[in-house]
């Protein structure tokens, strides 16, 4: 019961984005992220629905699993390995700095 | 000349107004028959030099920042050029070194000319489809 406690206070936050993640649109996910993280220990960051991801998007991407590892909370990212997001973070070779999982039921199956 | 031969425009003064130049330009690449896969490359790398040319704080000491954009027969080439010079600069943020590496990585070459005043980037990028 004890362990049920626990993962019902930190039941996963979701937060999906759609369109674009770039310099235009940037502060508004993370303030989003933010929000999601003040009452859960996890947030799963849905990119599924990206199409345009920019350095900006990259940045701020990094920037909020910052911020959350720096509360002791973590960031999940959604990135079909078929989408935008996922090939920019491979070109990059970020893709090891992020938890990514192939769809939401993966990141909500797992136990972070 | 038809009118889908080449895309050209003035490189806005402000960043948030970028995505109407990306709308603008993943137009005439899709009228151009440029495959999505393709297309979507050119636009980022085009995005992040525009933005690049945008935020670098040199005084301008010529016209407009342009980008043209020219079907080619194998692929498609982007230019954009501006009246300043990057050499000594740093932008206040450390985004753009980002940037810069995303663009080359979505397009076949790139290449940034500084042999007058001014810059222009060069970005060519093929596509499977022929124009």
């Amino acid at each position: 019961m004890a362990l049920d406690e626990e993962r019902r206070v930190t039941e996963p936050a979701i937060v999906e984005l759609s369109g674009g993640l770039d310099l235009a649109s940037v502060a508004r996910w993370e303030a989003e992220v933010g929000k999601a993280g003040t009452g859960s220990g996890t947030v799963v960051l849905d990119l599924t629905g990206v199409d345009f991801l920019d350095s900006a998007g990259v940045h701020g991407l990094f920037r909020m699993l910052a911020g959350l590892d720096a509360q002791g909370k973590r960031l999940v990212v959604v990135a079909p390995r078929e989408g935008r997001a996922r090939r920019l973070l491979e070109i990059l070779d970020l893709q090891r700095l992020v938890v990514m999982c192939e769809s939401r039921e993966e990141a909500l199956g797992n136990r972070w | 000349m038809d009118d889908t031969s080449a895309f050209s425009c003035a490189i806005p003064d402000r960043l948030e107004a970028l995505p109407e130049l990306r709308s603008a330009l993943r137009s005439w690449l899709a009228e151009s028959g440029v495959e999505p896969d393709a297309a979507e490359d050119i636009v980022l790398a085009a995005w992040e030099v525009c933005a690049n040319a945008i935020e670098h704080p040199v005084a301008r000491s010529g016209p407009d920042t342009t980008i043209v954009a020219t079907r080619q027969p194998l692929g498609v080439q982007v230019v954009v050029e501006d009246s300043g010079s990057w050499r000594h600069v740093r932008s206040p943020r450390s985004d753009r070194g980002l940037g810069l590496r995303l663009a080359r990585a979505m397009v076949d070459c790139m290449s940034v000319v500084r042999d007058r005043p001014g810059t222009a980037v060069i970005l060519w990028r093929s596509t499977k489809s022929a124009a």
